[in-house]
């Protein structure tokens, strides 16, 4: 089992600084959520993780090893969901499949998956959000990568796929470490083992919905 | 049930094809914008002038094409471990592949 581990990291966008020193680390066989508001950086530290956004310093570390973060993306160990759908729109569901898995057993382990059948011959563009949501995160899911990083897949997703997904997730935990990020607290407290909280650039431990309203993250309930 | 997720499937025939595959679709889209320039600068110059834009800096204008309006699709690629640089450089081979015999039929010409 691998440890993926950001160590020390500083991220700054014009000066201001979004991160200060911020580690976290993820083992395979764990799901970690990290809230924080908006523009506190928990996109940028998944970006980071992944390879796609560069540091201003700090350290990645997998297993024993550090990596250049120019390395990571060909590295393949590390797969990314951004907020953003990343699939060609006007591609039908059928003929991306293949763009990812080449074998025929992998093509069907996406075709027969739950739900998939339903919109398989229908063009991206044409899917739900929910649906879109849901096949990009089958698509990562079933990739080699070790570790998967997730922003917002929980956002403006219809319940029923919203609980293929969980359901999704948690039957890839025990082979990968997963980290994810949304404001729908409540799905991302119901799969995570542990939660962190941007704040103020640094990282807290957050240990139920009750240290998010200490932290100013949530309201305290109106009585 | 979900069907169950693979251990490690790595084939380095089916690797070889995701990766023809995906460099294809990125030459694709590369070319759509690189080839409407080319032809715009061959019409205008000539056709040889049009090869060497095709296979040059109509590469960079593809890429900034790609790059808004479709930069969110990077990510597909780099889930699949490829980086920008690396398509770019595939591309610019595949560009120069077709140029280099059409460049010394214009000149022969």
């Amino acid at each position: 089992m691998e440890i993926l581990q950001a160590l020390h990291i500083s991220k700054s966008f014009h000066g201001k600084p979004i991160l200060e020193e911020v580690s976290v680390s993820c083992r395979q066989g764990e799901i970690i959520g990290i809230f924080g508001r908006n523009g506190t950086g928990k996109s940028s530290l998944l970006k980071i993780l992944f390879g796609s956004l560069k540091y201003d310093q700090g350290t990645i570390q997998i297993g024993e090893k550090s990596y250049a973060q120019s390395k990571l993306i060909p590295l393949q160990k590390i797969a990314y969901l951004p907020q953003e759908s990343f699939l060609p729109k006007n591609n039908k569901v059928q003929d991306i499949i293949p763009l990812f898995f080449p074998e025929g057993d992998r093509q069907d382990r996406i075709f027969y998956s739950k739900g998939v059948g339903n919109f398989a011959q229908r063009k991206v563009k044409e899917l739900s959000l929910g649906q879109l949501r849901y096949l990009e995160i089958l698509l990562i899911g079933h990739l080699d990568h070790k570790f998967i990083l997730l922003d917002e897949p929980f956002s403006m997703i219809e319940p029923f796929y919203k609980e293929y997904i969980k359901e999704f997730l948690q039957q890839l935990k025990p082979k990968k470490g997963i980290i994810l990020t949304d404001h729908y607290y409540d799905d991302v407290l119901d799969i995570t083992d542990r939660n962190l909280l941007i704040k103020d650039s640094q990282i807290l431990s957050i240990a139920s919905k009750e240290d998010l309203i200490k932290n100013d993250y949530l309201k305290q309930p109106q009585i | 049930m979900f069907p169950p997720i693979g251990e490690n499937h790595n084939l380095n025939i089916a690797e070889n094809f995701m990766f023809h595959t995906s460099v294809s679709k990125y030459f694709w889209e590369i070319n759509r914008y690189n080839i409407p320039v080319a032809i715009a600068v061959g019409a205008l110059s000539g056709a040889i002038y049009g090869l060497i834009i095709f296979c040059s800096v109509g590469i960079f204008f593809g890429a900034m094409g790609f790059n808004y309006f479709k930069s969110s699709e990077y990510y597909m690629y780099h889930n699949l471990g490829y980086t920008k640089s690396r398509f770019l450089q595939k591309i610019f081979f595949r560009n120069l592949f077709i140029a280099i015999p059409l460049l010394i039929i214009f000149s022969l010409i």
